[in-house]
């Protein structure tokens, strides 16, 4: 039954009408699971030799890009792996255990054991040639080979989360489900289309996790349902723009993910960055009748997003939130929505398209609504001759006058290039002139001066996956004083997170040492999605050693209890990181 | 000589003289909520039917997608217990 659930949920992953997949991806003849992964040892999520205890077990799940599945600290002396279940997304479909999946493949703890063993015995020429083998890895198709660079995000991530020197007795109780994303999902300046393959990812995990207790059971002769090991997932992933207010699907699934007591499931507990976008002037709050400059570059290959959320409401949209857009050297134009989900083209004086709006109000748990709309302006740089594109230069967005008072949070959605990904994207901003980003001594203002002005904000403009009630918030701080690093997001009141660890050296030395994708490789790097998998691991050791904080508030006091620094914000330190050199 | 240039006095209103843009008269982007659905995702669609790589989304009238807001919460449900029931 578990089967096909993630295959027909989501109907636009197979339709796939963004073109994320490769076609050879697609699973063409999906099947219902059944209980030959409890039976057959080639099928089994891990070796008998690398299955957890059943009392002190907590499964860590990474969502990330290019996952190091061989990493020698996913694995137990003798080459054993630790990894439960991977799922390459947009790898090349060849059958194989993950009959049930959309597409890609999926690789469990065997089948990676005996690759290693491979290794070990010289019939692989190394670990690289693992990714190869087992087809996560193949340059002749067309996708981005992630995989194949020496220091991904995905290493890093994945390996504070849930790396242990093999010896470490501490890795048997740690086992990993992981998922790669698409690289095309990476390469996508906005990650704008990730959550849909967040929500499969999402399922794949709780899955695979419920059959891994199982798995448990069988293993021990324990009776059905008794084994119920705590998952803590972590999603080093973030958008800036969008309601902030857990309203969207991913974030409520999220929350209802760990509000659920599933009786053959431990707790299910997620982690996220903050974001690092405190001082890229990305944020603003609006009133009707005011409207905010926002400069987009030329040499934009992509389009530049803005969404708008307006205030909470009774009663159901009326029409009256309408959206003011200036483009350079052309007059205002304020949309005219009627019903929700319409959307209508910008034209300019001669007729040609410049982008696109789009009226997406909410309806939110408590019955109320909230308005929201989308801008979508087409790339100053068209990718191909022929197709829409639109000047660069200061436009303007605001509230058309009229529509319901309140304040309408803006935020502009992250367009930058990612590391290793060939795209050609241009950040916009927002430009306030009443905005001071520096003292008058160059130093950068870390916080809304009181009384500034300014329309564009810095508090509050953090990860919008991260607007639920139950995902724990991860920010960075800087190693030489426990202080916060100044791209470090703050979540509206101030606060840099649910819980603060290190990642900056100092503030003079930004990032931290990282593992890279090949066992003994490391790197240098930064930013809050890698405060999201040490907290993480902390997390999931306090789960294995009995602790059980039901929800954030008491994650958040259990983790003071532990803090080099409880206070404002707890700060948690020394958790399994490179020593520097 | 040049022709004569008349010199008038700046209009207080800054967008005299501009070209004015002009909305599309709004329609519904979809009729139906599905995991995954958005603004990007639709834009991206017809982006790529443009291409000639998919299909086009189908056109739809004005209030089609008045009961998608509602229809989230039933994708919630749905996704929920596809988690976690048998």
């Amino acid at each position: 039954m578990i089967a096909l659930a993630i295959m027909s949920a989501f109907e636009d992953f197979v339709n796939d009408p963004a073109g994320v997949l490769p076609d050879d991806a697609m699973n063409p003849d999906p099947q219902e699971l059944d209980d030959s992964d409890l039976d057959d040892p080639a099928l089994a999520y891990l070796e008998d030799a690398a299955l957890p205890d059943p009392d002190r077990g907590c499964i860590l799940a990474v969502i990330d890009d290019a996952i190091p599945f061989a990493h020698e600290r996913l694995t137990l002396p003798g080459g054993v792996s630790r990894v439960a279940a991977f799922w390459a997304q947009d790898a090349a479909f060849a059958g194989g255990p993950g009959l049930d999946l959309p597409s890609g493949i999926e690789l469990r703890g065997p089948a990676i054991g005996q690759l290693l063993q491979q290794v070990a015995a010289g019939a692989l020429p190394g670990e690289d040639a693992i990714y190869r083998a087992s087809g996560v890895l193949d340059f002749r198709r067309d996708s981005t080979p992630s995989t194949a660079y020496s220091d991904p995000h995905g290493a890093a991530v994945a390996l504070l989360a849930a790396g242990f020197a093999p010896q470490d007795p501490a890795g048997r109780d740690h086992p990993l489900i992981a998922v790669n994303l698409p690289p095309r999902i990476t390469e996508d300046s906005m990650g704008t289309l990730a959550p849909v393959s967040i929500l499969a990812s999402i399922l794949f995990i709780i899955t695979r996790a419920r059959r891994l207790c199982r798995l448990v059971e069988t293993r021990r002769g324990l009776s059905a349902g008794s084994v119920r090991l705590p998952v803590v997932i972590n999603l080093s992933f973030g958008l800036t723009a969008g309601a902030r207010d857990g309203s969207s699907l991913l974030e409520r699934f999220m929350d209802a993910v760990s509000a659920v007591a599933a009786a053959d499931l431990g707790p299910v507990h997620f982690v996220l960055p903050t974001g690092n976008n405190r001082q890229s002037r990305l944020f603003a709050r609006l009133k009707p009748g005011e409207d905010i400059g926002w400069r987009i570059q030329p040499d934009d290959r992509t389009i530049t997003p803005i969404e708008i959320w307006g205030p909470v409401h009774d009663g159901p949209p009326d029409g009256r939130f309408q959206i003011t857009v200036t483009p350079p050297g052309l007059a205002p134009t304020t949309t005219a929505f009627t019903a929700p989900w319409q959307y209508s083209l910008l034209t300019g004086a001669d007729g040609a398209e410049l982008g696109r709006a789009y009226y997406t109000p909410r309806l939110l748990e408590n019955g109320r609504w909230r308005e929201g709309a989308t801008v979508i302006v087409n790339p100053t740089c068209p990718q191909f001759p022929g197709e829409p594109w639109a000047m660069p230069g200061e436009w303007r967005v605001g509230i058309a006058p009229g529509s319901l008072d309140g304040v309408y949070e803006t935020s502009v959605q992250r367009d930058e290039v990612i590391r290793g990904f060939p795209r050609e994207a241009r950040q916009s901003w927002l430009h306030d002139p009443a905005y001071r980003a520096e003292d008058e001594a160059g130093r950068p203002i870390l916080s809304d001066p009181p009384a500034s002005g300014a329309r564009v904000v810095r508090d509050g403009a953090f990860n919008t996956y991260a607007g639920g009630t139950r995902p724990i918030r991860a920010g960075a701080v800087e190693a030489a004083g426990l202080s916060l690093t100044s791209y470090c997001s703050t979540l509206g009141d101030g606060q840099g997170g649910d819980c603060l660890l290190p990642v900056d050296r100092s503030h003079g030395l930004r990032g931290m040492i990282v593992r890279g994708r090949a066992s003994g490789g490391f790197s240098i790097q930064a930013g809050t999605s890698l405060a999201a998998p040490q907290f993480a691991r902390w997390l999931a050791a306090r789960l294995a050693a009995g602790d059980a904080p039901a929800d954030r508030g008491a994650i958040r006091t259990l983790a003071q209890l532990h803090a080099a620094q409880p206070n404002p914000t707890p700060v948690l330190d020394g958790i399994d990181r490179f020593l520097p050199f | 000589m040049g022709a004569a240039v008349e010199l008038k006095q700046e209009p207080n209103d800054p967008n005299c003289g501009k070209a004015q843009p002009e909305w599309t008269a709004p329609v519904a982007a979809y009729t139906r909520y599905r995991p995954g659905l958005s603004p990007y995702m639709h834009y991206w669609q017809q982006l790529r039917a443009r291409r000639g790589q998919t299909a086009p989304p189908p056109d739809h009238q004005p209030e089609d997608g008045a009961k998608l807001p509602g229809q989230m919460a039933e994708a919630l449900e749905d996704l929920i217990r596809r988690s976690f029931g048998e």
